[in-house]
């Protein structure tokens, strides 16, 4: 689970929690419905920018025997900030 | 509740690396051709272009193409002319036949580049470098972007999203296009403001009354929408979603 900035300039990131999973008997109970917990951080918080946008996700990646691996991401909303205006316009 | 969009034109999605290359009228490059001129040329040369033609982009397909047929590389931003201490760590530390793939090149002092030059001649490694003119390495390919060239790359970057296309008009490009004087990144800066300026204006849009908080529901089933529409532009490219 991660943290991610989104816009026209410098990326940034961070990962919140990381787990890597090499056993299936090591896979927590509720992984067969694709759920899991862990505590969210007090921020960032999701922001829609127009410059800069935080986006927050689940990132799934498994890893194949014959060397393939896939990616899956869902982004999902941390806190309620409204998103970003453009500046209005001068007359 | 609001939408969240990937606006096609952020650096997730522009960054170097995540285009193709393409040549000057738009076509995808064909990298391996390119690395065997690369081979012919003895494996040292240039890629020649001004500011934002894609030379960098280039530059990462081409290392990563050399990964895949076994080679070694190396990557070095250079970021001012007294950027050497990297490089010298990096020619230090090469094996032979490995290459140096080095992005803005131009930036070190004449001397100090003919020092380096003849430092990864020794080691017995290669220099493959970006630059604006021509410096002294033969020239693997010269980069002159064009209006067709931007338009492909717009196009490719709304693939993820067609419905994204009624958002950015043919003239739209045109017109970044000429603004920067041909320079593709800043022509798709401004092409990334033209976007969240579209995008706003779309009912039920992020950033648009509709979309806010005013009525829960409308906010939900806008999500829904977008994400049954849009998927994620930025996501990984192996997506099983």
């Amino acid at each position: 689970m991660l943290w991610y900035s989104e816009g026209k300039g410098e990326e940034d990131l961070g990962v919140h929690f990381f787990q890597r999973i090499a056993d299936r008997s090591l896979l927590p109970p509720a992984a067969a419905t694709g759920a899991f917990v862990t505590p969210l951080p007090q921020s960032p918080l999701s922001y829609e920018g127009v410059i800069v946008k935080i986006r927050w996700c689940v990132r799934v990646r498994l890893f194949f025997e014959g060397g393939r691996d896939f990616v899956s991401e869902h982004v999902f909303t941390v806190g309620a900030i409204p998103p970003g205006r453009l500046p209005a316009a001068k007359s | 509740m609001h939408a969240t969009v990937t606006n096609p034109f952020s650096t997730r999605c522009t960054r170097p690396g995540r285009i193709a290359p393409r040549d000057d009228a738009g076509h995808l490059v064909d990298v391996g051709a390119m690395l065997d001129r690369l081979e012919e040329l003895g494996g040292s040369a240039a890629i020649v272009g001004p500011h934002g033609s894609g030379k960098s982009t280039l530059l990462l397909h081409l290392a990563a193409a050399i990964e895949r047929r076994g080679g070694r590389t190396t990557w070095i931003r250079v970021r001012s002319g007294t950027d050497v201490r990297p490089l010298w760590r990096a020619i230090r530390r090469a094996v032979p036949r490995e290459t140096l793939c080095i992005d803005s090149w131009e930036c070190l002092p004449r001397p100090c580049r003919g020092i380096l030059r003849l430092a990864a001649g020794v080691r017995g490694c290669r220099l493959l470098v970006t630059a604006h003119h021509p410096i002294g390495l033969p020239v693997l390919t010269a980069r002159n972007p064009s209006r067709r060239l931007l338009r492909s790359i717009v196009d490719s970057l709304l693939v993820p999203a067609p419905c994204h296309a009624a958002l950015i008009q043919p003239a739209d490009i045109d017109a970044a296009f000429a603004r920067h004087g041909g320079n593709l990144r800043e022509s798709l800066y401004e092409l990334y403001d033209r976007f969240e300026i579209a995008v706003r204006s779309v009912p039920g849009q992020v950033g648009t009354d509709s979309a806010d908080h005013d009525d829960p529901a409308a906010g939900r089933r806008t999500i829904h929408e977008l994400a049954a529409r849009f998927s994620y532009a930025g996501a990984p490219d192996r997506n099983l979603g």
